[in-house]
This record gives C-alpha cells, sequence and structure tokens, in this order.
C-alpha cells in the first residue's frame, strides 16, 4: 500500500495553494505534514481525501488515481478534518453507524464493526450522547472514529491533536502506533511539532504552496546541508577544550551546554569528521570523556527549511 | 424470529442518508416544534371556522381546504429551500459545512435518492399532518372528495418536482443555483394558487390536462434526480450514462405509450389529432435536443477510465460508448436519433397531417446545430482560457443566436403580425422562431444548415474521438 502525491498544483483565484507538490509515504509509515498556516496543508488533505479536485496532478493511492476512482480511493482513505461538520441532533453511536453504513456493512458485519470502533477508539461511555453536547476533544475522538469506520490503509488527519488533553493526546500517540503496525499510512498535520517528532518516522514540509522537503526523518537529519553537531562532556578545563575547538577549521560554533561540563558544537563535515576531531582533541591533552551526535530536532529542521525558503 | 430477520434486511436495505436524516429528524426539537406549530395553526382554523357566522356559508369547507393547502405548500418551499441551501453548504464547504458523506464510497445513486428520500419523507409528514384537516374541510361543504384527493396530490408532487430542483441547483454549488429557487418556489406557490381556483377545472384545463402535468411533473422529477446523480458522480467516470438512457426510454416508449394510452382512456382521440408516429417522433426529437445540448457541456473526449471500462466487441463497444460521458459521443448519438426521428414517417405509410413534428424535428436541428457550435468555440476559447466552462460558452451561443433576434424581432417586427406572414424576416433565419411562420420551409433549410455547421466545425474532433473509442478495443 503506498499513497503517492505527484505534481498537485491547486489555485484559488490567483493565490497558489499547492504549486507541483510531490510525495509519498509507504504503508506503514507516519508522516508529518508541517508547514506555516496557509501553507497548503490543508488543501492538500482535501485532495487526498477526493473531497477538492487539483488543477493539474494527481494522487494514486494503491495504483488508483483518485480522480479516475474515487470511489475505490475512498474505501482505502479515511479522513479526520480539523473540526467535526455539522450534524449535531445526533448521537454518537447513530453518527458513527451512519458511516458505517455507508462503508457498506450490513447485519451482524455492523454491529461488530461498530462494537469494534467503539473499543478501539474508547467510545463506549459516549456513545448515548449527542455529538453537541461533547467537548471538541471528544468530538475529535468521534471524528478519529468516524475515519477509521472502513478499516482504512491510509489515514490523513488534519490537526487530530487540537483541542485534545495531554492525557487524551497520549493515547492518540498510542493509537497511531498501533495503526502504524498494523500497516496503515499516516499522513497527521499539526503546529505542534515535539508532538509529530514522538510519533513520525518522516516529513513533508510545505511553504506557500511549495513542497521544501519531504522524507524519512532520519534522512532529512543526515542530509542536512553538510553540517552536524555534537555534544562533548569534559572532565577538568571546559573554557580551554571551548577555546581549543573554537579555533579549529571545521568548527561553525561552541556552546556551553545546559548540563554542567558539557559543550555543544556544530561542525562542517560529516560523522567521521566528527571522530577525527575528538581523536585530536584527546591527543592534544584534553580530557575527553565521551561526546555524542546531537540529531537536529523536528523544530529546527523545521525552521531551517522555512528560514526564507520561498519568497 | 423470522420477523426480526425482516426487520434486519429491511434495516440494511435503507438508505444509510434516509436512516441519518430521519434520526436527526427526529431529535430535533426545532423542527417538532415547527411541525406542532403548524398543527397547532390547523386547529386554531377550524376553532375559528366553527365558532363565526362563516359555519353559515356554504363554501366554508373549500375556504379551508385552500388555507390548509396554502400552509402545505409555503411549508414545502420552505422545506425546498432549506434543503437546497444545506445541500450547497455541503457541496462548497470547508470547516463545520462540509459534509463528510463524500469521502465515504456511498455511490452518487445512493447519495442523490438518499438526499431526495429524506426531503421526501418529511414532506409526508407534513402532508399526513394536513391530511386530517383536508377531510375536515370535505365535512364543512363546499369541496368535493375527488376535488380534495386530485388537488392535493398535484400539489403534493409539484413539491416532489420542486425539492429535486433545489436539491439540483444546490448541487451545482454556484450561489446563482440557490438566489434563483426562490423564483421557482414562487412560481409553485402561484401555480397551488391556480390550482386551488376550482376555475382551472373547466372545458379548458380538464381532469386529462391536470394529470398529465402530474406526469410531466414526476417525469422532470426523475430526470432531475439523474441529474443530481451525474453532478455527484465521478467527473472521469460515465456519469451521463443513467441521464441518457432515461431520456432515451422515457422519450421513446414511456411517453408515446402513456400519451396513446391516456388519449384512448379519456376517449379524446379526434381525426387529425396526434397519431402514435408522431407523437412517437415528437417526444424522440424532445430527447434528442436535450442530448445534444447536454453533450456541449461533457469534457469533450471519454475519459480513460471510461475507454478501460466499455467492453472489447466492437459493436458493443460502439453502442456503450454511444451512451458515454463525452461531446463528440452525445453528439453522435444525438445525430443517429435525430435522424431515426426524422426519417421514420418516410418509412410509415401514416399520414401526417400536423406541422407540429416539422416544427420539432425543426427545432431539433437547431438545437444540433447551437451544441456544434458551443463545443466548437469552447474547444478554441479554452486554448486561451482554460478555466472557461462549456455551460458559459452554450448559453452565450443560445443567447446570440435566439434571444437577440427574439428581442429584435419582438421590438422592431411585431412578432405576433410577422407570423401571420408568408416569409420569416432574417432575424429569425438563425433560430427556431423561423418555424413559426406559415412558410416554414426557409426555417426548415435553416435548421439543417445549422445542424450541419455544427458537424462540419467539429468534425476533425469527431474523426478524433471516433478513432479514439475504437483504437484500444
Amino acid at each position: 500500500m503506498k499513497l503517492e502525491v505527484n505534481e498537485l498544483t491547486r489555485s484559488f483565484g490567483k493565490v497558489m495553494a499547492l504549486d507541483h507538490v510531490s510525495f509519498s509515504i509507504d504503508s506503514g509509515c507516519v508522516y508529518g505534514f508541517i508547514g506555516p498556516n496557509g501553507a497548503g496543508k490543508t488543501t492538500a488533505m482535501r485532495i487526498i481525501a477526493t473531497l477538492d479536485q487539483p488543477d493539474s496532478g494527481d494522487v494514486i493511492c494503491d495504483g488508483f488515481s483518485v480522480l479516475d476512482y474515487p470511489e475505490r480511493a475512498r474505501r482505502l482513505i479515511g479522513y479526520m478534518p480539523d473540526t467535526l461538520p455539522g450534524s449535531n441532533d445526533i448521537l454518537v453511536w447513530e453518527y458513527l453507524d451512519f458511516f458505517i453504513r455507508c462503508a457498506g456493512f450490513r447485519g451482524a458485519a455492523r454491529r461488530r464493526q461498530m462494537a469494534h470502533i467503539e473499543e478501539f477508539t474508547q467510545l463506549g461511555l459516549l456513545r448515548g450522547k449527542y455529538l453537541r453536547d461533547l467537548s471538541r476533544g471528544m468530538k475529535q475522538r468521534v471524528s478519529l472514529a468516524r475515519a477509521l469506520v472502513h478499516n482504512p490503509r491510509i489515514l490523513i488527519l488534519d490537526e487530530p491533536t487540537s483541542g485534545l488533553d495531554p492525557r487524551a493526546r497520549l493515547e492518540l500517540r498510542d493509537l497511531l502506533r498501533e495503526l502504524a503496525q498494523n500497516g496503515v499510512a499516516i499522513l497527521i498535520s499539526s503546529h505542534i511539532l515535539e508532538e509529530l517528532e514522538g510519533i513520525c518516522n518522516g516529513v513533508v514540509v510545505l511553504e506557500r504552496g511549495r513542497l521544501l522537503s519531504a522524507g524519512p526523518l532520519q534522512s532529512l537529519r543526515r542530509a542536512e546541508d553538510g553540517f552536524i553537531q555534537l555534544e562533548v562532556s569534559v572532565d577538568g578545563d571546559l573554557d580551554g577544550t571551548g577555546l581549543y575547538l573554537q579555533e579549529h577549521p571545521v568548527v561553525v560554533w561552541v556552546r556551553h551546554s545546559a548540563s554542567p561540563g558539557q559543550l555543544v558544537l556544530k561542525l562542517r563535515g560529516d560523522s567521521s569528521t566528527g571522530t577525527r576531531l575528538m581523536a585530536e582533541l584527546i591527543e592534544s591533552g584534553h580530557r575527553v570523556i565521551g561526546f555524542r551526535r546531537i540529531d537536529r530536532n523536528l523544530e529546527d529542521l523545521f525552521m531551517h527549511l522555512t528560514a526564507g525558503a520561498v519568497q | 424470529m423470522r420477523i426480526a430477520t425482516l426487520a434486519n434486511w429491511l434495516d440494511d436495505c435503507c438508505n444509510p442518508i434516509l436512516v441519518k436524516e430521519l434520526r436527526q429528524f427526529l431529535h430535533n426539537r426545532a423542527m417538532l416544534t415547527v411541525m406542532g406549530g403548524l398543527l397547532a395553526v390547523q386547529l386554531g382554523g377550524i376553532y375559528f371556522s366553527l365558532t363565526r357566522e362563516l359555519t353559515e356559508s356554504v363554501s366554508l369547507g373549500r375556504l379551508f381546504f385552500q388555507g390548509d393547502m396554502l400552509i402545505f405548500a409555503s411549508c414545502s418551499g420552505v422545506l425546498s429551500f432549506l434543503g437546497a441551501l444545506r445541500f450547497f453548504r455541503e457541496r462548497r464547504g470547508r470547516g463545520q459545512g462540509q459534509d463528510l458523506v463524500f469521502t465515504t464510497p456511498l455511490s452518487p445513486f445512493r447519495l442523490a435518492w438518499g438526499k431526495f428520500l429524506s426531503a421526501v419523507v418529511m414532506e409526508l409528514q407534513i402532508y399526513a399532518l394536513c391530511l386530517p384537516f383536508m377531510m375536515i374541510s370535505y365535512y364543512l361543504r363546499g369541496i368535493g372528495l375527488m376535488e380534495i384527493l386530485l388537488i392535493s396530490s398535484l400539489i403534493f408532487i409539484y413539491a416532489l418536482l420542486l425539492i429535486a430542483l433545489g436539491l439540483c441547483l444546490g448541487a451545482t454549488g454556484f450561489r446563482m443555483g440557490i438566489l434563483v429557487l426562490p423564483g421557482f418556489i414562487a412560481l409553485y406557490l402561484f401555480w397551488t394558487c391556480l390550482l386551488l381556483d376550482g376555475r382551472f377545472f373547466g372545458p379548458i384545463f380538464g381532469i386529462l390536462f391536470w394529470i398529465r402535468g402530474a406526469v410531466f411533473a414526476l417525469w422532470s422529477c426523475g430526470f432531475l434526480l439523474t441529474v443530481l446523480q451525474s453532478m455527484l458522480g465521478c467527473s472521469a467516470g460515465n456519469r451521463i450514462f443513467v441521464m441518457r438512457i432515461y431520456l432515451l426510454l422515457s422519450a421513446f416508449l414511456v411517453a408515446p405509450l402513456f400519451y396513446e394510452l391516456t388519449e384512448r382512456v379519456s376517449r379524446l382521440s379526434f381525426a387529425g389529432g396526434m397519431l402514435s408516429l408522431p407523437s412517437w417522433e415528437t417526444y424522440g426529437l424532445y430527447a434528442t435536443g436535450a442530448i445534444v445540448l447536454i453533450a456541449a457541456v461533457e469534457p469533450l473526449l471519454p475519459s480513460r477510465r471510461i475507454l478501460i471500462a466499455a467492453p472489447g466487441n466492437r459493436l458493443l463497444r460502439g453502442i456503450y460508448l454511444l451512451f458515454s460521458s463525452s461531446s463528440v459521443n452525445g453528439l453522435t448519438l444525438g445525430w443517429i436519433c435525430g435522424l431515426i426521428c426524422v426519417l421514420a414517417p418516410f418509412a410509415s405509410s401514416e399520414e401526417y397531417s400536423s406541422q407540429l413534428p416539422y416544427a420539432v424535428a425543426g427545432t431539433a436541428g437547431y438545437l444540433m446545430g447551437y451544441a456544434g457550435i458551443a463545443i466548437f468555440l469552447r474547444r478554441k476559447l479554452q486554448r486561451r482560457w482554460p478555466r472557461i466552462s462549456g455551460f458559459s460558452v452554450l448559453l452565450t451561443v443560445f443567447l446570440v443566436l435566439y434571444a437577440i433576434p427574439m428581442v429584435y424581432l419582438t421590438l422592431y417586427e411585431d412578432y405576433i403580425y410577422c407570423s401571420m406572414v408568408w416569409t420569416p424576416p432574417w432575424a429569425s433565419w438563425f433560430s427556431p422562431l423561423a418555424l413559426h411562420y406559415q412558410n416554414a420551409r426557409p426555417g426548415c433549410i435553416g435548421a439543417l444548415s445549422c445542424a450541419l455547421t455544427g458537424v462540419i466545425l467539429n468534425w476533425p474532433l469527431l474523426y478524433r474521438g471516433w478513432r479514439r473509442n475504437f483504437r484500444d478495443s
């Protein structure tokens, strides 16, 4: 199962919401969809969910184009919008039952599916409540349950954690991990990058409709423009070691770490450059008791990628 | 046990949208309040009528019935408007307005029927609420039982048409669709008032007229549902298929049969009236006109998906593709149907005594020409402005070739007077107006020229389309 977005373009009047955006997500992968407000995330998600049509380009789900075969794609895709739309005069179980019916479940299979979804999303206690009486967090949970009613192989989640309390966020994270382990490809948009970092193994970064970067997190971090960061633990003269490193030609900058007796440095090169530098440091008499490579977090990566990338 | 099984089976068969809307309706306090209010108004009306000197009036029943039906018609108008508005919001909407039913695998057919049936069931509930009061009006004197049943059924049927129209206009997603709906609602209310005025059941508008009108309304309802279904369908799919089948079946088979049947039942058959072949030809040419006009707003060539789905056998493939969504195949089907209709009289021993089929054939010819010219212009214009829609081009062609001559004739040539004279003025040559004159020959020549112009202008496209139809078979 693979979701492929090919050269997607969509404009609203003179505003280019998506400009030849391409990326792909494999089965079992969780990709974060990040970008500032108005970057085109929701537009792209709506196109993938067959709610909108692109001006050009295509989205392929398991070999089927969502433009040519939307009904087949809808069987594979579960879409959770940022807000649970309309339909307030209805009970939670009735709402879910409607979508289970739409997915084609009949008789006993329908009841089984309802029980399964309620158990999986822990909605049992809310089933008799009206949608209008639910808090935002509860509505998000119902919305997720709705997206899962037909056992989709691709899940598109637009800001799923907005309005959720910390406990619900952790539960959602576990739930998504479980789904990914079952082979579901997940594309999830959020502004809370720390949260995404805990779940995602890949990211797609958009800004003003243009794709800045897409791929597995690990490779994005590694491929990041020929620089690495190291954390060095020193026993003794921390300032002297700092000065030595500062004057080294491959080092860009050196800072004191928040932890005592540690320095953080950025150097030009890759891991082997770092190892050679540490060897030189030890040979020159500095008492290095340990060092490790620091991967950039998602926030750094995002800031780095979006800083003036699109003018 | 069997009853439970049957109930489960029925539950499964129900359209999901109908089930959901009914559940929502039952939970909706506002709707229940409105229903209660409606009941109270009617009860109040009865009380008012019975406690005043109006009881002396012999037409109290009619008055009461008229009031009841006006309330029903007004509720139907409001219901159709709200339904259309909601559907419009769901189709266009983002956030709270959007309807996630469009992300489900529910087919366009079930979607269209679900929306329609939900509205019909609500309409039925209002109708059921009014029904006892209609019966009471019978006991209040002044109106017959048959009249009550006939008028109320007609108003109900026209309300169904209004609902279907509202859904179609809402589904377009254009604001204009919602803006024109109140006009149709006003027309419906006006029509209701005419119906409620008993004088219309006189010799001019006999009962047959109203029954035919009701059947036409039901046919239009079905047609609008096929339009709705095609609007909800995937643009790459064969979304025009059902509409074309519906048009052809109803025009070539059902409508003439119904017409003949009602003629015979009412024993109104008269010499020189429409015989079977002319009526068949007339309905067929109406369908042809509709097919070619719709073809003008479809994609120019059939999509890859349609070509893949078409059967491999060349004959079956050809027939299937005639019913597929594309301008090329729509125009071809229109020509085939048009030629069959026009040539049928030559193969028949029946003698024509009416000019109507000639006028209809001429009209169909003009419509085919308009469609052809619109397709040609769209091809040329879309090269420069890709976003220009087929509908806008068709509308422009229609306005330029039909509406402007019509206005010109009305203003400068005294249209009514001119229709009495032998030769039509030049301004009418580009439109079916030319057929209205006593000498219909210029009109027929104009129609044929117009239709041929449409074909000649699009010949490269038609040739390319036909080749493409069979290339991958």
